[in-house]
């Protein structure tokens, strides 16, 4: 792998660690390069990713690197068999997660959000890691958002390079952190409001 | 979707439908056009005769008031490449043949004499030109306007279409079809203009008006769209480029110096600019107009300047205007003329034309537009002239010479000159964005790794928005996720962002086999550009479109993509 990709994972994982949006052991991260795909290891620590902790691995066959990668690369797999993704963030923002269990949606209100993100889809499935129903839903909805929540588990960011998954998924925690707080009346400054709900 | 169609031997006019499953799987404009063009000249191969079809080809919003929408674009096979060639446009055919109704216009045949097309409000007219034939481009605009009413949008060619020459360009109310000599098909067919006039109003489409208000915010929030273009044109680009290295001149043979900073877009702006020129509803407004008339833009700037290191601005506007009125494509003919002068000094041509001398370039361009003398073999392009004095250096990419960003600063851009479907092109695929300008995010411009598959996103990408004929800068502001939320809004159908990435690459692979059809040569770059790791970018870039070594579609990739019935 060239260093210039390593440093990538390296240094977005630092960032989603001290972000506070995964724990020290959870997340994980993966670029599409043609028919395969670097993906974080199994258990590895975003905050402190080594070479080693980098696999590679084939989108379309299984291979014994499997053995190695993160238990959630069923579901990079189906985002990058389904759609035109070329990088994707996991990641456990807290308010993101836990907005998730009240709504079936997040509408953002602040500017960066309501520029970049528009509407972000929850998904609700009952099995939520290594399941093949929620590859199916995380895959579906990533066909016309950038980004979508797993309800209570996670949001999965896609992006043309690393650096705007990351950027999308550190986004939608700051939108979920405002409407977490955000009071009955606050007031709204946006032409069109009621429209991104049909984004 | 209607199609007019005329046929200019007969003079015969007839129109007819295009199949809801080709508008469901191409849209429109360059994907429509594509699918016309490859159903239509099965057998022919030579574009310049007569049997040969040209499209001009409209989008989803021609007749809209949406930003950066209002343009069309044409498509033919390119007489300077022999590969498939589409050109958009920000004049005003497109919504005057919108507003009559009219999706796609397609030209075959060949007019007995000199003629011009008069497209008023629903009547077709074929009218004899033989008086507006040489004539500069003043003379026939102010005579057909005078005819015909100011308001008439005029697309025109110049002298060097109707001399043959193979980088000749379309005019359409002083915006351009630049590349890869669609004006000398409109010459070979004695077509001098085609004059339109429309009179139905503009759609007024209360579902595009929220994503009209959200495109023109992110516009607006961008500097490039808001700032730099709008001050300073596309000039703007050429200090940037320059810093970066990868600003070429003398050929690619160079860098381009400090020295090149005298014709940027802001001593344009300071010393020449009169006013500023939009496209149709563009809010951006990156033409430029100064007293020599259109232009120059950035890669005029480049290809007329600090290629040819001519650094003074007034001589690259003046050589600029020159081109505009023998209607010649600048990024080739500056390419032609620094490759010709390069030939020169290594002994294979006399010429007597040197890098700087903006003079001797000037008589230069006359010769070539009229094919006198040495002119006449530059008037082909670079690659003939390379097969004429048995060079294998010729910088050009499937015949097309190479626009103002030299590969060796930017892998993902090499590989898309390489992979382009009408040659060098930095249209196709714009990796300038995320490789120099950071757009959307800056990524390691020597890196290899996934730049395969970044190329082909982004040609999926850009052949959509060729689909609706999105102007590419708005690429800049707008994400792509965007443009198929516009469709789906003037459609009234729900299409996702997958939906649209996958029918750009629909078009590309259609394109690419009408290339193959045609015999165009495989994925290279000129020797002069060898130290870029050409091989393992294009393994993975085959890999990621689903083509075998080779470059060829699999044939599951086409049943894949619906284009089983066209193609196997």
């Amino acid at each position: 792998m060239e260093r210039s990709l390593f440093n990538q994972f390296r240094q977005i994982g630092r960032d989603l660690f001290l972000r506070g949006l995964v724990n020290s052991h959870a997340g994980n991260m993966s670029v599409r390069v043609g028919g395969r795909m670097f993906i974080t290891r199994r258990g590895s620590m975003l905050g402190r990713l080594r070479r080693q902790d980098i696999v590679d691995v084939e989108i379309d066959l299984p291979s014994s690197h499997i053995l190695l990668a993160s238990s959630e690369i069923g579901v990079h797999r189906k985002i990058y068999k389904e759609t035109s993704s070329l990088s994707i963030v996991h990641a456990h923002p807290p308010f993101s997660v836990l907005l998730s269990f009240f709504e079936d949606e997040l509408l953002p209100r602040d500017s960066e959000g309501s520029y970049v993100l528009k509407r972000v889809p929850i998904v609700a499935v009952e099995k939520t890691v290594g399941a093949e129903e929620a590859a199916t839903a995380v895959a579906e909805a990533l066909r016309d958002y950038k980004v979508v929540i797993m309800r209570g588990h996670g949001s999965f960011a896609r992006g043309e390079i690393l650096e705007e998954a990351y950027m999308l998924t550190t986004a939608l925690e700051s939108s979920a952190f405002y409407l977490f707080y955000m009071r009955e009346g606050a007031k709204e400054f946006r032409r069109f409001a009621e429209r991104y709900k049909d984004w | 979707m209607r199609v007019l169609e005329i046929d200019l031997s007969k003079r015969s006019l007839s129109f007819r439908s295009i199949s809801e499953e080709i508008t469901e799987a191409f849209v429109g404009g360059r994907g429509v056009n594509a699918r016309l063009l490859f159903e239509e000249t099965s057998g022919l191969s030579d574009p310049l005769s007569p049997a040969y079809p040209s499209f001009f080809g409209t989008g989803a919003l021609s007749d809209s008031i949406f930003p950066m929408a209002g343009r069309f674009i044409a498509t033919s096979k390119s007489p300077l490449t022999g590969t498939i060639m589409s050109s958009a446009c920000g004049g005003r055919l497109g919504l005057m043949l919108r507003k009559q109704g009219i999706d796609v216009l397609s030209l075959k045949g060949m007019a007995e004499a000199p003629s011009y097309i008069g497209l008023f409000e629903g009547e077709v007219e074929i009218r004899e030109a033989t008086h507006l034939w040489g004539r500069q481009k003043g003379f026939v605009k102010g005579w057909l306007k005078e005819r015909h009413g100011k308001d008439t949008s005029i697309l025109l060619v110049g002298r060097a279409a109707e001399n043959g020459v193979f980088y000749a360009n379309l005019e359409n109310d002083g915006r351009f079809l630049g590349r890869g000599g669609l004006g000398a098909i409109l010459g070979a067919k004695n077509v001098k203009a085609i004059v339109l006039k429309g009179r139905s109003r503009l759609r007024k489409d209360e579902e595009l008006s929220f994503l009209r208000h959200e495109w023109q915010k992110l516009l607006m929030a961008n500097p490039i769209t808001s700032k730099g273009l709008p001050l300073f044109g596309t000039g703007v680009l050429l200090n940037y480029m320059r810093e970066m290295g990868i600003l070429p001149s003398r050929n690619f043979r160079d860098r381009a110096s400090l020295s090149s900073a005298s014709i940027s877009g802001e001593e344009l702006r300071r010393g020449l600019l009169l006013r500023r020129r939009s496209c149709v509803f563009c809010p951006v407004g990156c033409g430029r107009v100064t007293e020599f008339g259109d232009g120059p833009e950035y890669e005029t700037l480049w290809a007329l300047g600090a290629n040819l290191l001519i650094h003074d601005i007034r001589s690259v506007a003046r050589l600029n205007a020159l081109c505009n009125e023998y209607g010649l494509d600048t990024i080739t003919l500056g390419n032609v003329i620094a490759y010709a002068i390069e030939l020169s000094e290594r002994g294979r041509l006399k010429l007597g034309v040197s890098y700087g001398d903006a003079k001797a370039v000037e008589g230069l361009i006359h010769m070539i537009a009229e094919k006198r003398g040495v002119g006449e073999i530059l008037s082909l392009g670079t690659k003939a002239m390379g097969e004429f004095f048995e060079d294998e250096d010729a910088p050009q990419v499937k015949g097309l010479e190479l626009p103002a960003y030299d590969p060796r600063g930017a892998y993902g851009q090499a590989l898309s000159y390489a992979t382009s479907n009408r040659g060098g092109c930095h249209l196709q695929a714009y990796l300038i964005g995320p490789e120099v300008l950071g757009i959307p995010k800056l990524i390691d411009r020597f890196a290899v790794a996934g730049k395969g598959s970044l190329v082909a996103f982004y040609q999926n990408v850009s052949a959509f928005m060729d689909t609706l004929v999105l102007c590419r800068f708005a690429s800049f502001a707008i994400p792509p996720e965007y443009y198929s939320r516009v469709l789906s809004a003037r459609k009234g159908k729900r299409l996702t962002f997958e939906d649209a990435i996958r029918i750009g690459e629909r078009i590309w692979n259609l394109e690419r086999l009408f290339n193959i059809r045609e015999g165009v040569e495989e994925d290279r770059l000129p020797r002069r550009f060898e130290v870029i790791p050409l091989g393992s970018m294009l393994a993975e870039y085959y890999e990621a479109r689903g083509w075998d070594s080779s470059g060829r579609p699999k044939a599951e990739k086409l049943l894949e993509l619906g284009l089983g019935e066209v193609a196997l």
